[in-house]
């Protein structure tokens, strides 16, 4: 029990709150800004299967380049979230039906995709060594073999080596800095920009930016694509920064956590970095516990982000202190122009 | 070997999936667009006839010098076609530059509808739209905005989490750079609150100002994007009397620096006092075009409902029978948990309207709350012919047949969702009339529903319809038929005539007045002095959460000294 109460194992685990942190915080950032422009995502699991899957494909034939996995990832993850933009902006359908549909396609999706090479790699390693035909089939024999990884960031390298701060703060991945960077744009974004400001009316009054000459049904095209493109980077991290392989559900549920985590950042990205590597934390302490064989069961850990949500729900109940707290009005309220 | 060959047969299987579903969702996007509104038909063609005379779209007419002799703005037969409603009917509408042209109408007569084509929010099914001499196609607000036509929607488009400054920029595109600065709103939004006499803080969000200032904030939005042509959707509505006041001064000076003005009302006095020339509207239709100095309120009431309006009801006078209502000492607290009753007795007799005077916000919502179950009362208690039912449940009040005609009918009177029966039956459901066993008996509903549907006027294009599809007035004479089922003991009426067209005003007090001949018990809350001292058989007066008891005779001048707080000698009160 008493390594526990060490400088390193407080590194280890503000270590892995980052590392672990980082795939909630873009997907976090991507609901905002989809939730900011009224339209309830709950397809973040969806679409972070089918990034993760698309980037790793993406990286694999490229070459193993992951930074071109994670711009395909991204892509794909908006391109997938526009079915849920279509359905509920256009069809105006329920978004909290077609969120769900958006989770179980994606899951179906990728596990297709997914296995379906797998066995065919199967069948491949049987007929290589079996009957011959060497290289036949070369470039996707490798398919399974693991990619570069996102490297290591080298900005400021003697800082890595620094007692505790090094191990906890400086020995990440590239892409964990670039996240560091995205809160603060993402930020700007929403209150300086002119498309910021729309964003928000579209989200709290349509009907004001409809007689402004805004597209309101447009924007949140946008705004669903542009969540979309954030939970497509947050499942490409799983196979391209962290994993370096592909496996059938490899978010394990972190698309659920987003969500919640929307909730528990009062809708704004800067709380999003701490709600984020708040909940990445406390993975990171469970992996680190059972370590040191103190055994908490992970599903109790997975539990935590639901229960603080309820918790905070409870504490913030009744409409107007969800208002209050920046629940946008029109959140999950399909745009027609009324009366006819 | 079946499973050899299945690998290529899959990955070309998957290619020309995706290609199959790229090309159906392009060619769903196409037809989408296409075929949205017939709106993008005629924009096609509009591009093109444009074309033609040289001059793309509307653009043609930016900037164009106003000339006097043309009128600004003329409608040539434009109509609407709402499915089962014409809201409009070929209407002709001519406005000349500089003037203010009021439109006049009851509610539901089509005037917002024009309006709101006008504005671009809605496409006429007729008719043409000239602007400047020009034909136009207003097909969104953004090409109204561009010509210069700005609208005041009565209510408020605003986005209260965003600051008055944001809310005024919101969607300009006046530079390419796509940060916002707001230092030019805020010169700007100075300078012209001091040219017009509209002051509000720039950097404050919206959701902390008080309704005149919001309506301030809306002219500012129209003013910013140099609009020549401002409609106002019934401004004075949601006004205090003196912002109103304000709001005409306002409009003055805007006319004298060249504007021209839309002013859609129902108000007579306002039309007659604001306007230079009345346009009256009647069940969609154009009834009369006439300069506002040769005419005088009661014509103008008269085009207005189609025949001699009584501004006075009639009624008898009536000996009031037993008490029904006791309610002596009752506290309560409002919304913000501060005290808004503060000891409030009041008692109502059968047979006996009790006008409750009194300036907004001093209880009287509290106190109708209280009365009809829906607030908790602190201290007190309330006798219902004789029985205590002192926060009673709302069933239980229901049940000694408590009517309420509440302030807002909009969210609390009716769910508008649901159809004009089902809101006809919300709070009579439960009745053995309209069941059969566990289920609800449509046909008995429907049947009844069309009963009171003509008996009391009720404008609606059907009883199956959502409620959200009548207009004001019809939605008012909704409340009041299923209040007024089965026939109440106590109806506590809160302002059931605001906002309301006349004729269907006048149809309200008189059935509040049909209500008490049989012996009802009528708590009028209102603010307009002119109803309280109408219908009302004894008036109180609310200051403050304290209700106080009129003299017999009093006159508006009393009245309104005792709801500003004025201690009233009782000279020859009761």
């Amino acid at each position: 029990m008493d390594e526990i109460f060490t400088l390193s194992f407080l590194a280890s685990v503000l270590s892995g709150a980052i590392r672990l942190g980082t795939p909630l915080l873009f997907p976090t950032l991507g609901e905002i800004i989809c939730e900011r422009g009224g339209v309830l995502n709950l397809g973040i699991e969806g679409i972070m299967l089918v990034g993760s899957l698309a980037g790793y494909m993406a990286a694999f034939y490229a070459g193993g380049d992951a930074w071109f996995g994670m711009m395909v990832g991204a892509l794909a993850g908006g391109a997938f979230s526009l079915i849920h933009a279509f359905l509920t902006i256009s069809l105006k359908a329920n978004q909290v039906i077609s969120g769900v549909m958006l989770v179980l396609l994606g899951i179906g999706i990728t596990e297709f995709i997914g296995t379906a090479t797998k066995m065919s790699q199967q069948i491949l390693w049987t007929w290589k060594n079996n009957w011959g035909f060497k290289n036949f089939f070369k470039d996707l024999s490798i398919f399974f073999e693991d990619i570069n990884l996102i490297p290591l960031s080298e900005f400021a390298t003697w800082l890595q080596n620094v007692e505790f701060f090094g191990k906890a703060f400086f020995q990440h991945n590239v892409f964990v800095y670039i996240g560091w960077l995205v809160v603060p744009l993402v930020w700007v974004f929403l209150y300086k920009t002119r498309m910021g400001i729309t964003i928000t009316s579209v989200g709290e009054s349509p009907e004001t930016a409809d007689t402004l000459g805004i597209r309101v049904n447009r924007i949140r095209y946008l705004c669903v694509f542009l969540g979309g493109m954030f939970a497509g980077l947050g499942g490409a991290y799983f196979p391209l920064a962290w994993v370096g392989n592909w496996q059938s559900m490899i978010t394990a549920g972190r698309g659920w956590i987003a969500v919640a985590l929307v909730i528990f950042a009062f809708w704004k990205p800067q709380r999003a970095l701490l709600a984020a590597f708040l909940f990445g934390g406390m993975e990171a302490l469970q992996i680190n516990l059972q370590t040191k064989n103190v055994p908490i069961p992970s599903s109790f850990m997975h539990m935590l982000p639901y229960l603080s949500t309820i918790v905070v729900l409870v504490f913030l109940s009744g409409g107007r202190v969800l208002k209050r707290i920046g629940a946008p009005s029109a959140l999950g309220v399909p745009y027609e122009r009324g009366g006819g | 070997m079946g499973q050899f060959l299945s690998f290529p047969i899959v990955e070309v299987g998957l290619l020309t999936f995706t290609r199959h579903i790229v090309y159906s969702v392009i060619i769903a996007v196409r037809i989408t667009f296409y075929l949205k509104t017939n709106a993008s038909f005629k924009m096609h063609f509009a591009r093109k006839f444009s074309k033609s005379t040289g001059c793309f779209y509307n653009d043609c007419l930016l900037g164009s010098p106003m000339n006097k002799s043309i009128p600004l703005l003329e409608l040539k037969n434009i109509s609407k076609q709402f499915p089962g409603v014409l809201a409009n009917d070929k209407v002709n509408l001519k406005v000349s530059p500089g003037e203010v042209h009021g439109l006049l109408g009851e509610n539901g007569a089509g005037k917002t509808t024009l309006m709101k084509m006008l504005y671009g929010l809605y496409q006429p099914t007729g008719g043409e739209i000239f602007y400047k001499g020009q034909r136009v196609f207003l097909n969104t607000p953004k090409v109204a905005l561009k010509l210069g036509i700005g609208m005041v929607h009565q209510h408020f488009k605003l986005v209260p989490t965003l600051t008055v400054a944001e809310n005024i920029i919101l969607g300009m595109k006046d530079s390419p750079n796509p940060f916002i600065s707001l230092k030019k709103a805020k010169q700007a939004i100075a300078a012209l609150g001091e040219k017009y006499g509209l002051k509000v803080e720039p950097s404050a969000r919206v959701w902390t100002l008080s309704t005149g200032e919001k309506q301030r904030v809306e002219i500012l939005k129209a003013l910013y994007r140099n609009a020549e042509l401002l409609i106002l959707d019934e401004p004075t509505a949601v006004l205090t009397p003196l912002a109103a006041k304000a709001l005409f001064e306002t409009l003055d000076q805007l006319v004298k620096a060249g504007l021209t003005i839309i002013f859609i009302t129902h108000k007579l006095k306002e039309i007659i006092s604001v306007t230079d020339n009345v346009t009256v509207l009647r069940r969609g239709k154009v009834i009369d075009s006439r300069q506002t100095k040769n005419t005088t309120p009661q014509e103008l009431a008269q085009l207005m409902v189609g025949r001699e309006v009584v501004f006075q009801v009639g009624k008898e006078a009536k000996e009031p029978g037993e008490p029904i209502l006791q309610m002596t000492d009752v506290e309560a607290t409002n919304d913000k948990d501060l005290l808004a009753l503060r000891g409030a007795s009041l008692t109502i007799r059968s047979g006996e309207i009790v006008g409750l005077a009194g300036v907004s916000g001093n209880g009287q919502r509290e106190l109708a709350e209280v009365l009809t179950g829906l607030r908790h009362a602190n201290k007190g208690e309330i006798l219902l012919q004789g029985e205590k039912v002192t926060n009673a449940s709302v069933k239980e009040l229901l049940k000694r047949k408590v009517a309420h005609i509440p302030e807002d009918r909009m969210s609390q009177a009716l769910a508008l969702p649901l159809t004009i029966a089902e809101n006809i039956v919300l709070h009579s459901y439960r009745l053995p009339e309209f069941n059969q066993g566990p289920i609800l008996d449509y046909p008995a509903i429907n049947e009844h529903t069309a009963q009171l549907v003509k008996d009391f006027d009720v404008r609606t294009p059907g009883i199956d319809v959502p409620a959200r599809q009548l207009s004001g007035g019809n939605l008012q004479k909704v409340i009041l038929a299923r209040e007024l089922y089965p026939e109440p003991q106590l109806i506590v009426a809160n302002q059931p005539t605001r906002g309301v067209d006349v004729g269907s005003c006048e149809y309200i007090r008189t059935k509040l007045i049909e209500a008490r001949d049989r012996g009802a018990a009528v708590l009028l809350i209102s603010e307009d002095l002119d109803e309280v001292l109408d219908v009302s058989d004894r008036i109180m007066v609310i200051y403050e959460g304290r209700l106080t008891q009129a003299p017999k005779n009093a006159d508006h001048q009393t009245l309104g000294l005792m709801m500003a707080g004025e201690e009233v000698k009782h000279g020859q009160s009761a």
